[in-house]
C-alpha cells in the first residue's frame, strides 16, 4: 500500500495533481448535463406539448372544450353546415340567378350542384377539413384518456369525458356519411369514406366500405354510451339544475345540454338509425327519450312551447338535448341572415326568403298561430326597391337579454322535436302517431289539429316538417339525401344521385389503395 | 534596471516644479538641513531659498533620498552635494533655471568616448529585413537597416544600453548591449507581430495557429479597420472584406438607423413558404453569427460597437471554421477580439472627431415648375371633355402659370435633407503592472444623418480588469452600452420627391401651408385627384419616432496555465438588455385629415375627430447568460510531431419578452404623453412576444502536424438546444481538414521567390438553429380569442414530426495561400461547395388528418463560388520610408435551389395558373432571390403601348403575372473590391473601391418617376425622362410607353444589367510624433486623420439611389493623441 502511494504521488507531483483538480472542477459541470434535455425542453406560455397537455385534469379538460370550440367554428356547425352551405344545397334560401353579381358564390354554386366549380371546392374543403379537425381533437382525448386517464380524479368524469369525445368523433362521422357518403338507400354508387382514428402523422385513415363505415359508427355511439351511463351528472340531476354551480361541485361538469351528454348520445343514435333505414331502432330509441323521466320525474326534455318563444327562446334552448355555444353567433349570422327590420335585404350577398317562399313553406299550417312562423321569421326585411323579404331570426336576439349565454348564444344540434318527428315518421301505429302529432302541434301553438288518416300523410307531414321546424339548422339535406327525393321544394330540376354525393376534396387520397374520387 | 529606465522614459507623469522669484534674488544662499529627506522635497526647498526655479522628471528623482547639511551654501554647490552619489546631473541657464537630468539622458557624444555597433536584422525565416529602425530605448541615436538588413550605430563606450528594433508588421524586439556583446556583430531577429494577419486565427473559442489552420479566414486587423472607416462597423467591414455580402437597400439609402441584411457565401436558409417571403423582405435567417471575445452578440450591438476597441476581427467562412459553433455555423461567424490592456504602462488614448452626412443627391434629376406645367400641358391633362371643363381646366392652367411666372419653383428634394455633422469622443486610459491590469474606455458617437434631425447617437463605457496570479489569468470585462435612434420628422424621402415644383410650401404671409389643393385648384372641376399633404407641414409638427436601448454586460474569465503545454480558461457572461420605441402622430398631422393613407373618412367623424393623435409605444428588455470551460492542450514531441488537442463546454440562456401598445386620442400635440391618451387604439390590443432559449455545446478539436509541413485538423460538436425538437435535442457537427505547408519542403526551403505556399482542404457540417422550433412535437395551444361556455379551451394545434431534424449545411473548401518575394507578394484563392439540406418547410396532409400541414425535412440550396485576394508592394523602399500596396479582392457566388417540397412547387404553380400577382417565386435551379418578370416586346411604336410575350410564347397586349418568367438574378455574380495604401514617413493614404456585377436589377424607380401614369402625373413631380423620352404620337420609336392610366406591370423591359464601382474609402492619416511636440505639448504622438466614404457611385443604371432615405457622402476627421 505504501509503496503504491509513492508511485502515485510521483506520477501525480506537483502540477499534474491540479491538472487532475481540474478536471474535476469540470466534471460536475458535464454531469450535470444529463438532466439537460428537460433543461433544453422550453415551450412559449401559450403552448403545450401533446404529453404535458394531457398531464393533468385541467389538460383534459381545456381539450375537450377545444374540441367543442372547433365544432363550433364558422366552417362547420358554427355557419357552414347550419346556416348557409348546408341549407343551399338543399335548396332552401332565396339565391340568385346571376353567379357574378353575388357575393355568395360558394353558396350559388352549392344550390347549382355544381361541385365541380372553384367555390363549391372551397366551401366542401373548408367543410371536411373542419370536420376532420374536430375529429382529430377528440381522437387526442380518447386516446390519451385510455392511456392515462388516471390523472382525471373522478372515475364519473373520466369516463364522461372519454365518452363525449367519442360521441363528438360520431356525430362529426356521422355527418362526414351523410355529406359525402353513399345513398344510404336506392343508390347505385358505393362511397368508400376516411374513419379517422389518427392520433399521428404516421396514422394515415384508412377508408371504409359503407357497412365497415357504419360499423365503426355505431362503435364509437356504442362506447359513448357505455362511457356515459350512469356517470354522467343528468343522472342525478335535471337538465336545469345544472345550469348553476350549485348541484355539482364541479364546475366542468355543468350545463350538460352544451356537451354530448348520455341523452344526446341516444339521440344521435336515433338519428343515426333513422338515417341507414334501421327504422325500428330509430323508433324505439326516439319514443324512450319521448318518454324518458329527468332526475326530478318529470319529462326529461319536453318540447319547447309558446311558454319559450313568448320570451325570445327561438332557437328551442330547453329542448336541446344538445347545442353548441357561440357566444358571437347574434353578430356574424346577422351578416347572412338578415333578421333585422333596420338591415336592408341584399340579394348579392344575404340569405332570405321571398314572402312567397314563406308562405309555401308554411302551406297548409295555421299560421296565425304557429309560433315557429310567427316568431322565428321576420317577414318585413325591405330590399333597396322597397319590397319585402322573409329574413330567418332565429340567431337575432335583443342585445340585453338575461342569460344571452344559456339561450340564444346557441346553436342548436340535437332538439326534440326532431325525436318527434323521427318517432312519426317510423312509428306504426297511426293513434299513437297522431298522439306525437298533437302534443308536436300543441307546442307549436296550434290547439286543433286533424289527425292524420294515414302513416303515409304522417310521413308527408314530417318531410315538409323538417323544412321548416329546422330551417337554418341543416337538416333538410340530409333528409332528402336519406329519402332519395328526386323532387325538391324551390328545385325546378330532379335532384339526381350525384347532386347528393359529395365528391371529396381534391387533397385527399385513399391510403388503401382504391381511388375513390 | 532596464525596467526602471524604460518606465521613466516613458512615465506619463511628468511633475514640473515652478517657483519663480524676482531676478534680483538670484544668488541668494542657502541654508537648510535634510535628514532622509524625499530628493523633490529637497529641490524645492532648495530653489525656494535659492529663488531659482529647478526643473526635474519627478520620476528621475522620486527614488533618492538625501541627507544632508548645508550652510550657507550657492545653489550650485547645494544642488551638487544633494545630487551626489546618484545617478542625477544638472545644467544650469542665466543663474536663474537649473534642470536636474539623469545622467544618461545626456547624450554629448563629443563627450563620451564611443564605439561602432554592427549588426543585421532577420525575420524569423531568415530573410533579411531592410529598413528596420534600429534605435536606443531613449530614441536619443536611431539609424535604420540597408537593404541587406544591416546596421551600424555609434554608442557610447561604457555602460549598458538597449536598442531597439522596430519594423512594420514585426513586434519590436529589444536587445541589451554590454561589455559581453558590444565588440561583436549582433544577429538580431524579429517575429512577426501576433497581432497582424497570418498568425493567429481567434475562432472565439480556440485559439489556433494560422501555420496549421484549414479553415478559411479573414483576419481584419484594427490597423484596417481604421483605413476604412465608413458610417458604422458594418459598412466598414463591407469595404474591407468582399466576402461579407450586404444586399443593396435603396430604400433604406444611408439611414444611419438602418441595419443591413448581411450573408457570408450566400444564402443558406429558404423561407417556408412562398407567401411568407414576400410578406417579409427579412433576410434574418441568414445573418452570421457574431462572437465578441467568445460571447454572442446582435448584429445591431456589433453595428455601435466602436472600432477603436477593436483588437481584431476573424471572419470565419466555411464549415472547418465554424463547426466549433456546430448548430449556429452555417451562416458564418464573425469573431471580434477587444483590445486587451498593455501591460506596465500608463497611457491615455484620446479621440475626437467630427462626422459628417453630405447628402448625394446626384442621381436625381428632376423637371422644374415651368417644365413640369409644360408637360402636363402636353400630356393634355387642361384638355375637357367637354366645353364647362374646357374653361375650368384652362383657368386651372392659368393660374399655375402665374405662379411659375411669378417665380415659384420650389426646390423640394433640399427641404427635408441637410449636411448632418455629427461628432465622435474616444477616451481610453489603460495601464497598471504586469501583475495588475487595467483599462478603463467610454466613447460617444453622434451620427447625424443627411435627413434633418434623423440621428444615431451611441454611448459606451467599459471597464476591464486583467490580473496574473502565477500562472492565473483573472479577466473581467464590464461594460454600459446606450443607443439613442431617431428618425427624421420630415418623413420619407419620397414624400418631397414627388411634390409638383409649382407648389410653395407657404403661404403668402409666410406661414405653412397644411395642404394644398387638388390639381384643378381653384375651380369646380373635381375629376382632378384629391388634395396633398404639406410634408413640411408635418414635419413642423411634434412627431415623434425613436427608439433607444440599453445594454449592461459583465464577462469574468480565468485562464489557468496548468502546465506550459495545458491551459484551462473558464468564462461566464451576463447580459442585460432594455429597450423602448416611442411613436407618435399628432392630431393634426395630416395622415387623420388626408385620405392618403385611406384613413380620413375614419377620423372626419366626431367620435374619429376625438381619435386623433396616435401614439405607439414599445418596450422590452432580456437578460442572457452565457459559460463555457475551455481546456487546450499543445505540444511538440520529437520536433517533429505537433500536437493540439482543445475541449470546450459552453452553456447559454436567453430571455426575452416585448411589448408593444398603441393608443390614440392624443389631442394636445404638445403633451404627447402616453397618459394624456383617450383611449386604446381601435381595434388594436397589446401585443408582444415572450421567449426563452436555452444551449449546451461540447466542442472537440485536434490538430496534428508533422513536421510543420503536413497537417490535419479534426472538429467536432454536440449541441442541445431548446430550438430542436423534443426527440432530437442533441445534433452532432464536425469537421475534418488537410493541408499542406509546401513551402516547408526540402525544395522550396529558401527559396528566393517562394516564400509561403500553403494547400489545404476541409470538409464539415454545420446547423443552422432557424425555424426548427415546434415542428417535431404535436402542440396545444391555448385558445385566448375565443370561449365556450366559462370553459378554457386549447386546441390540437400542429401535428409533430419525431423525424425532424435540423438544418444542416455540408461545405467543401479547397483552398491556397501564397507568399512571394519576401511577403511582397501575397494572395489567397479558396473555391467552395456549399449545400445546405433539411431545409424545414411544410408539407401537405390529407384533410382527414385534421391538421392539413407538418413541418419537414425538404428542400435543398446550393452555394458554390470562389474568393480570391492578392497584395502587393509595389513599393516597398525602406530608405525613403515609402510603402505602396495594392490589395484586389474578387468574390464569386453561384446560388441556387436544388430542392423544393412539392407543396411550395404547388403554390408557385398556383399563383402562376391563377396569376396572381406576387414579388418572388420559388423555381428548382433558380437562384433564391431572382427576377420573375413578362417578357416584352417593347412599345409599339403604333399606339405607345406595351407588347409582351405570353407564357406560350404568343405576342400579346394583355399583361398576365401568370406570363412571368425567369429574368436573371438578383444578386450580382461578382463582387469585389481593390485598394491602394500608400505610406510614406508618417503619412498613410487609403483609396478603396469597390464593385459588382452580373446580376439584375428591376429598375423599380423608373417605373415610379418616369412610367408614371397620367394620375399619377397630376400627383406627383417625375424625372426628367418623361418629359423627353417617352412616346407621343404614332411613329415615336421609345424605350418608354405613352401616357394612360394602365399601370406598368413588371416587365424585362426594366429588368437590367446592375454593374456598380464605388469609391468606397478614401482616407488620410498622419501621425506626428516630434520630439518637439513631445517636449511641448507632453504628448506621445498625434494622429490626424480624414475618411471619406461612399464619395462616388458609377452604375450601369441611371437609376434613384436612396429612394426613403437619401444616399449620403460620409465624410469623417479625427484628431487622436496619445499621452
Amino acid at each position: 500500500m505504501k509503496y503504491y502511494r509513492k508511485i502515485e504521488n510521483k506520477v501525480l507531483a506537483g502540477k499534474t495533481v491540479k491538472a487532475l483538480r481540474c478536471v474535476l472542477a469540470v466534471l460536475p459541470l458535464c454531469m450535470f448535463t444529463t438532466s439537460c434535455n428537460d433543461w433544453l425542453d422550453v415551450r412559449p406560455d401559450t403552448e403545450n406539448k401533446e404529453k404535458d397537455q394531457f398531464a393533468s385534469q385541467k389538460g383534459f379538460e381545456t381539450a375537450l372544450t377545444g374540441c367543442y370550440m372547433a365544432m363550433a367554428e364558422q366552417d362547420i356547425y358554427g355557419e357552414r353546415l347550419t346556416m348557409t352551405n348546408i341549407e343551399n344545397l338543399a335548396n332552401l334560401w332565396n339565391t340568385v340567378d346571376n353567379s357574378d353579381n353575388t357575393a355568395r358564390q360558394q353558396d350559388y354554386a352549392l344550390a347549382a350542384h355544381d361541385y365541380g366549380s372553384d367555390y363549391s371546392k372551397a366551401a366542401v374543403a373548408a367543410i371536411y377539413k373542419g370536420l376532420f379537425n374536430t375529429v382529430v381533437q377528440a381522437n387526442m382525448i380518447i386516446k390519451h384518456g385510455l392511456a392515462n386517464g388516471e390523472v382525471i380524479a373522478s372515475e364519473e368524469e373520466r369516463n364522461c369525458i372519454i365518452g363525449e369525445a367519442y360521441a363528438i368523433r360520431a356525430y362529426c362521422q356521422l355527418d362526414v356519411l351523410r355529406l359525402f357518403g353513399q345513398m344510404p338507400a336506392g343508390g347505385t354508387k358505393s362511397v368508400m369514406l376516411p374513419y379517422c382514428e389518427t392520433t399521428n402523422i404516421d396514422e394515415m385513415p384508412p377508408y371504409y366500405s359503407y357497412a365497415d363505415y357504419l360499423a365503426k359508427l355505431k362503435d364509437d355511439i356504442a362506447n359513448a354510451k357505455k362511457r356515459l351511463k350512469d356517470n354522467d351528472p343528468l343522472f342525478k340531476y335535471t337538465f336545469s339544475q345544472m345550469h348553476g354551480t350549485s348541484q355539482e361541485s364541479n364546475s366542468f361538469m355543468i350545463y350538460r345540454q352544451f356537451r354530448m351528454n348520455y341523452y344526446a348520445v341516444c339521440a344521435l343514435e336515433a338519428r343515426m338509425s333513422l338515417y341507414i333505414g334501421d327504422t325500428a331502432a330509430a323508433n324505439a330509441i326516439a319514443m324512450e327519450l319521448i318518454n324518458a323521466k329527468g332526475a326530478d320525474g318529470k319529462a326529461l326534455r319536453p318540447l319547447s312551447g309558446l311558454n319559450d318563444f313568448s320570451v325570445g327562446y327561438k332557437l328551442c334552448p330547453n329542448e336541446c338535448l344538445f347545442a353548441l355555444s357561440k357566444h358571437d353567433v347574434k353578430e356574424y349570422a346577422a351578416s347572412s341572415l338578415v333578421s333585422s327590420s333596420d338591415s336592408r335585404y341584399n340579394s348579392a350577398s344575404d340569405l332570405a326568403l321571398s314572402l312567397e317562399m314563406l308562405e309555401e313553406l308554411f302551406a297548409g299550417q295555421n299560421i296565425s298561430s304557429h309560433n315557429r312562423y310567427l316568431y322565428a321569421w321576420n317577414r318585413r326585411v325591405a330590399d333597396a326597391f322597397g319590397k319585402m323579404w322573409a329574413g330567418c331570426s332565429k340567431y337575432n336576439f335583443a342585445d340585453d337579454m338575461q342569460d344571452a349565454m344559456l339561450y340564444y348564444q346557441i346553436i342548436p344540434m340535437l332538439r326534440t322535436s326532431e325525436l318527434y318527428l323521427i318517432a312519426m315518421e317510423t312509428g306504426n301505429n297511426l293513434d299513437e302517431v297522431n298522439r306525437l302529432y298533437a302534443e308536436y302541434m300543441l307546442s307549436h301553438n296550434v290547439g286543433s289539429v286533424t289527425p292524420f288518416t294515414s302513416l303515409d300523410e304522417a310521413r308527408e307531414f314530417v318531410l315538409s316538417e323538417y323544412r321548416r321546424e329546422f330551417f337554418a339548422e341543416g337538416q333538410m339535406f340530409y333528409t332528402y339525401k336519406r329519402l332519395g327525393m328526386v323532387k325538391w321544394l324551390w328545385r325546378s330540376d330532379d335532384a339526381v344521385e350525384n347532386d347528393y354525393l359529395l365528391p371529396l376534396p381534391e387533397t385527399e387520397f385513399n391510403p388503401n389503395g382504391i381511388n375513390n374520387k | 534596471m532596464n525596467k526602471v529606465k524604460m518606465k521613466r522614459a516613458l512615465m506619463v507623469l511628468v511633475c514640473m516644479l515652478m517657483v519663480l522669484v524676482a531676478s534680483a534674488q538670484t544668488g541668494k544662499r542657502v541654508s537648510v538641513s535634510f535628514s532622509n529627506e524625499p530628493l523633490p522635497t529637497v529641490l524645492k526647498k532648495i530653489g525656494k531659498q535659492a529663488g531659482v526655479r529647478i526643473e526635474f522628471v519627478y520620476d528621475d528623482v522620486v527614488h533618492h533620498r538625501v541627507t544632508v547639511k548645508l550652510t550657507n551654501a550657492t545653489v550650485k554647490d547645494a544642488v551638487e552635494k544633494v545630487l551626489g552619489g546618484t545617478n542625477l546631473t544638472y545644467t544650469m541657464v542665466n543663474d536663474r533655471y537649473i534642470t536636474v537630468k539623469a545622467k544618461k539622458k545626456e547624450r554629448d557624444m563629443s563627450m563620451t568616448e564611443k564605439s561602432l555597433l554592427r549588426g543585421k536584422v532577420t525575420d524569423s525565416k531568415g530573410e533579411t529585413l531592410p529598413g528596420v529602425t534600429v534605435m536606443t530605448d531613449d530614441r536619443a541615436i536611431a539609424t535604420t537597416t540597408d537593404a541587406n538588413g544591416e546596421f551600424a550605430i555609434m554608442l557610447p563606450k561604457d555602460g549598458s544600453e538597449v536598442l531597439l528594433f522596430s519594423f512594420v508588421g514585426m513586434k519590436t524586439s529589444r536587445m541589451q548591449i554590454d561589455g559581453s556583446n558590444r565588440d561583436r556583430i549582433c544577429y538580431i531577429t524579429m517575429e512577426d507581430d501576433s497581432h497582424q494577419i497570418n498568425e493567429v486565427v481567434v475562432t472565439g473559442i480556440f485559439k489556433k495557429a494560422k501555420e496549421s489552420y484549414t479553415g478559411a479566414v479573414t483576419t481584419i486587423s484594427s490597423e484596417e479597420l481604421k483605413l476604412h472607416k465608413g458610417q458604422n462597423l458594418l459598412q466598414t467591414l463591407r469595404t474591407i472584406d468582399a466576402s461579407m455580402n450586404f444586399q443593396v437597400n435603396n430604400l433604406a439609402g444611408s439611414n444611419p438607423n438602418n441595419l443591413p441584411q448581411i450573408n457570408i457565401r450566400g444564402n443558406s436558409s429558404l423561407p417556408m413558404s412562398v407567401q411568407e417571403f414576400n410578406e417579409t423582405t427579412s433576410n434574418e435567417v441568414n445573418t452570421p453569427l457574431i462572437i465578441l471575445d467568445g460571447f454572442e452578440i446582435s448584429l445591431e450591438k456589433l453595428m455601435d460597437y466602436n472600432d477603436e476597441e477593436i483588437e481584431s476581427i476573424n471572419i470565419l467562412k466555411d464549415a472547418a471554421a465554424t463547426a466549433i459553433y456546430g448548430s449556429r455555423g452555417s451562416n458564418g461567424v464573425i469573431v471580434v477580439a477587444t483590445r486587451q490592456p498593455e501591460a506596465g504602462k500608463l497611457r491615455v488614448n484620446a479621440e475626437v472627431g467630427f462626422d459628417i452626412e453630405a447628402p448625394d443627391l446626384s442621381s436625381y434629376d428632376y423637371l422644374n415648375a415651368a417644365e413640369k406645367l409644360a408637360l402636363e400641358k402636353r400630356v393634355g391633362l387642361y384638355d375637357g371633355v367637354n366645353t364647362s371643363t374646357q374653361i375650368t381646366r384652362q383657368i386651372a392652367y392659368n393660374n399655375k402659370l402665374a405662379r411659375v411666372l411669378a417665380g415659384v419653383d420650389t426646390d423640394w428634394l433640399n427641404k427635408p435633407v441637410h449636411t448632418g455633422v455629427g461628432s465622435h469622443y474616444n477616451l481610453r486610459l489603460e495601464g497598471g503592472s504586469e501583475q495588475f491590469r487595467w483599462a478603463v474606455a467610454t466613447n460617444y458617437k453622434n451620427t447625424e444623418g443627411a435627413m434633418k434631425n434623423s440621428y444615431r447617437r451611441s454611448f459606451n463605457g467599459s471597464v476591464q480588469l486583467v490580473y496574473n496570479l502565477k500562472n492565473l489569468i483573472f479577466k473581467n470585462y464590464t461594460s454600459f452600452g446606450l443607443v439613442r435612434s431617431q428618425e427624421s420628422n420630415y418623413g420619407q424621402f419620397s414624400d418631397y420627391v414627388a411634390q409638383q415644383p409649382y407648389n410653395s410650401p407657404y403661404n403668402e404671409d409666410g406661414t405653412l401651408k397644411t395642404r394644398f389643393g387638388h390639381f384643378y385648384e381653384g375651380t369646380s372641376d373635381g375629376t382632378g385627384s384629391g388634395d396633398m399633404f404639406n410634408p413640411i407641414y408635418d414635419a413642423s409638427l411634434n412627431t415623434i419616432n425613436k427608439a433607444g436601448h440599453e445594454t449592461l454586460t459583465n464577462n469574468f474569465s480565468i485562464e489557468w496555465n496548468i502546465l506550459p503545454q495545458l491551459i484551462f480558461r473558464g468564462q461566464f457572461g451576463i447580459s442585460k438588455t432594455s429597450n423602448t420605441s416611442d411613436y407618435f402622430l399628432p392630431a393634426e398631422h395630416s395622415y387623420f385629415t388626408t385620405d392618403h393613407y385611406g384613413h380620413y373618412s375614419e377620423y372626419s367623424t366626431d367620435e374619429g375627430f376625438l381619435r386623433r393623435g396616435l401614439y405607439r409605444y414599445g418596450t422590452g428588455n432580456g437578460y442572457s447568460y452565457d459559460g463555457n470551460a475551455t481546456l487546450a492542450y499543445s505540444n511538440t514531441f520529437a520536433d517533429k510531431h505537433q500536437l493540439y488537442v482543445g475541449a470546450d463546454y459552453s452553456i447559454s440562456v436567453d430571455n426575452s419578452t416585448d411589448l408593444l401598445f398603441q393608443v390614440e386620442g392624443i389631442s394636445d400635440s404638445d403633451m404627447p404623453f402616453i397618459g394624456n391618451a383617450r383611449q386604446y387604439a381601435q381595434n388594436e390590443v397589446p401585443s408582444g412576444s415572450k421567449y426563452t432559449t436555452r444551449r449546451v455545446g461540447f466542442t472537440g478539436n485536434a490538430n496534428y502536424t508533422y513536421d510543420t509541413r503536413y497537417y490535419v485538423d479534426l472538429s467536432y460538436r454536440v449541441d442541445g438546444s431548446s430550438t430542436f425538437g423534443s426527440d432530437k435535442k442533441w445534433a452532432p457537427f464536425w469537421s475534418a481538414g488537410i493541408g499542406w505547408n509546401v513551402h516547408n519542403e526540402k525544395f522550396l526551403k529558401e527559396n528566393p521567390v517562394v516564400n509561403i505556399l500553403r494547400l489545404k482542404a476541409s470538409f464539415g457540417e454545420v446547423g443552422s438553429q432557424t425555424g426548427s422550433g415546434s415542428g417535431a412535437n404535436t402542440i396545444y395551444r391555448s385558445i385566448t380569442d375565443n370561449r365556450y361556455m366559462h370553459w378554457l379551451g386549447s386546441q390540437l394545434y400542429a401535428w409533430g414530426n419525431p423525424d425532424l431534424t435540423w438544418q444542416t449545411t455540408s461545405e467543401l473548401n479547397i483552398g491556397m495561400e501564397f507568399g512571394l518575394l519576401n511577403g511582397r507578394i501575397k494572395g489567397e484563392f479558396n473555391y467552395y461547395d456549399k449545400k445546405t439540406s433539411n431545409l424545414l418547410s411544410n408539407m401537405d396532409l390529407p384533410a382527414s388528418m385534421g391538421l392539413t400541414t407538418y413541418v419537414a425535412n425538404v428542400g435543398e440550396v446550393k452555394n458554390r463560388g470562389w474568393e480570391a485576394s492578392l497584395s502587393a508592394y509595389v513599393i516597398r523602399d525602406a530608405k525613403r520610408d515609402l510603402n505602396w500596396l495594392l490589395t484586389g479582392q474578387i468574390v464569386y457566388n453561384k446560388n441556387w435551389i436544388s430542392k423544393l417540397s412539392e407543396v411550395v412547387k404547388q403554390q408557385t404553380e398556383e399563383y402562376r395558373n391563377q396569376d396572381v400577382e406576387v414579388a418572388n417565386l420559388f423555381y428548382e435551379g433558380r437562384p433564391q432571390n431572382s427576377i420573375y418578370a413578362v417578357r416584352s416586346y417593347g412599345i409599339d411604336p403604333s399606339t405607345g403601348n406595351e407588347m409582351y410575350v405570353d407564357r406560350n410564347g404568343n405576342v400579346t397586349d394583355t399583361w398576365k403575372a401568370g406570363d412571368k418568367v425567369f429574368c436573371g438574378q438578383a444578386d450580382p455574380k461578382y463582387r469585389g473590391n481593390f485598394s491602394s495604401i500608400l505610406r510614406w514617413k508618417d503619412i498613410t493614404f487609403n483609396a478603396t473601391f469597390s464593385y459588382y456585377w452580373g446580376g439584375k436589377t428591376y429598375n423599380q424607380t423608373l417605373v415610379d418617376r418616369v412610367e408614371v401614369t397620367s394620375s399619377q402625373l397630376m400627383r406627383q413631380n417625375v424625372d426628367r425622362r418623361v418629359y423627353e423620352d417617352r412616346w407621343m404620337k404614332p411613329g415615336d420609336v421609345t424605350f418608354f410607353k405613352g401616357f394612360s392610366n394602365g399601370e406598368t406591370r413588371a416587365t424585362s423591359r426594366f429588368v437590367m444589367d446592375d454593374n456598380v464601382l464605388e469609391l468606397a474609402s478614401l482616407s488620410l492619416q498622419y501621425r506626428w510624433h516630434t520630439d518637439w511636440i513631445k517636449n511641448l505639448l507632453k504628448v506621445q504622438s498625434v494622429t490626424f486623420g480624414i475618411n471619406t466614404s461612399n464619395l462616388f457611385h458609377w452604375g450601369s443604371i441611371k437609376q434613384e439611389r436612396g429612394t426613403g432615405y437619401p444616399y449620403a457622402r460620409n465624410i469623417q476627421g479625427s484628431i487622436k493623441l496619445l499621452f
